[in-house]
């Protein structure tokens, strides 16, 4: 044990507790290159366990993650990334998101100040002496006429 | 009984919900449009390489780079005016097992006519495939498929898979699936007339 743990430390790299959770860490950055959508973590293809097993043996030569990774994705492509790279054309992938996150923001801003406007203010209606319809002034476009007929006559048995 | 509003007050009110209405429709407008462009922009560019189709018998085979094993460059366009065999493998498959011996043999007996094989290493460990090539006695040229990229352009299905292509870089030959010595030399007999 104390000679595989220097070793070990004679090439720069962690062992035991601390090379298991590194070796996690790395392949959960990872995607099985043959399969949708598996962390190189948890594939059970041979090819899969064959990848774990080369990357603890670079974690243990010394070799850090984004090493490991770069050579990962120049052997097999950017499709072994378990997150999109930050550049070319993936950096749609992490745009997108904030982009509509920020017009979902101001379609809900501009919608709470249309509902804003939409309270009721007094309007100032000059008396007339024949009663509330002779000075009102016309029904604005768009009212139904029926709405307005309606109005008019409840008003009227009002008076 | 709730309290009756004065008429004009209705009727303001209602115009101003007319107007902010509009104006709420224009802006749900200009902003479904920036996202349905956005969408369509990426799509393009996402799928335009997709779509490209697989290469089949009588079309130009997609040019490719190979860095070998051993650290030397190798290129389909350095190859033309031979026969090429490309064979895409891996040291996990089975069938590649099987098809080794009958690729090795059939380089052996081509060597010296103007038959070039090259192995292309698809989603492999290089350790496990150099094992691999020294264990079946492979002696033909080989090298790893960076970034799936051969693998991707000739759209393979999976491994084993193997292409002819003819001296002027045509496609002749496509087989999915493990080739053998007598189905590999039907095809490049009359190439080499050619």
């Amino acid at each position: 044990m104390a000679i595989t743990a220097s070793f070990a430390y004679a090439q720069g790299g962690p062992s035991g507790a601390e090379l298991d959770r590194r070796v996690r860490e790395v392949t959960s950055r990872l995607n099985c290159p043959l399969c949708q959508g598996q962390t190189l973590n948890e594939c059970p293809l041979q090819v899969c366990d064959e990848m774990r097993e080369l990357i603890r043996q670079k974690l243990q030569a010394g070799e850090n993650d984004d090493q490991i990774i770069a050579y990962f994705v120049q052997r097999f492509g950017d499709r072994v990334l378990n997150e999109p790279p930050r550049s070319g054309f993936a950096l749609l992938g992490w745009i997108m998101p904030i982009l509509g996150t920020l017009l979902g923001i101001a379609l809900v801003t501009f919608a709470l100040r249309a509902m804003t406007r939409r309270t009721p203010r007094p309007v100032a209606v000059a008396a007339t002496p024949n009663g509330a319809a002779g000075g009102r002034p016309p029904a604005p476009a768009g009212l139904p006429q029926e709405y307005v007929d309606r109005l008019e006559r409840e008003l009227k048995q009002m008076e | 009984m709730a309290k009756e509003l004065p008429l004009d007050t209705v009727l303001e009110a209602s115009a101003s919900t007319a107007r902010s209405s509009n104006r709420g429709r224009i802006i749900a407008l200009v902003v479904g449009l920036i996202l349905i462009l956005a969408i369509a922009l990426i799509s393009t560019l996402g799928l335009r390489q997709v779509n490209t189709p697989r290469p089949e018998v009588g079309q130009v085979a997609p040019p490719f780079a190979l860095t070998l094993f051993e650290g030397k460059q190798t290129s389909l366009t350095q190859l033309q005016g031979q026969v090429v065999v490309v064979n895409f493998w891996a040291s996990w498959c089975i069938p590649c097992i099987d098809e080794a011996p009958e690729l090795e043999q059939t380089w052996q007996s081509y060597r010296d006519k103007g038959v070039v094989f090259l192995g292309v290493d698809y989603v492999d460990t290089e350790p496990k495939a150099l094992e691999f090539l020294k264990k079946y006695g492979i002696s033909y040229s080989n090298g790893p498929d960076l970034g799936s990229r051969i693998s991707y352009d000739y759209r393979i299905k999976g491994v084993p898979e193997t292409f002819v292509v003819d001296k002027t870089g045509v496609v002749r030959f496509v087989k999915i699936g493990p080739t053998t010595q007598s189905e590999l030399r039907s095809v490049i007999d009359p190439l080499l007339k050619d």
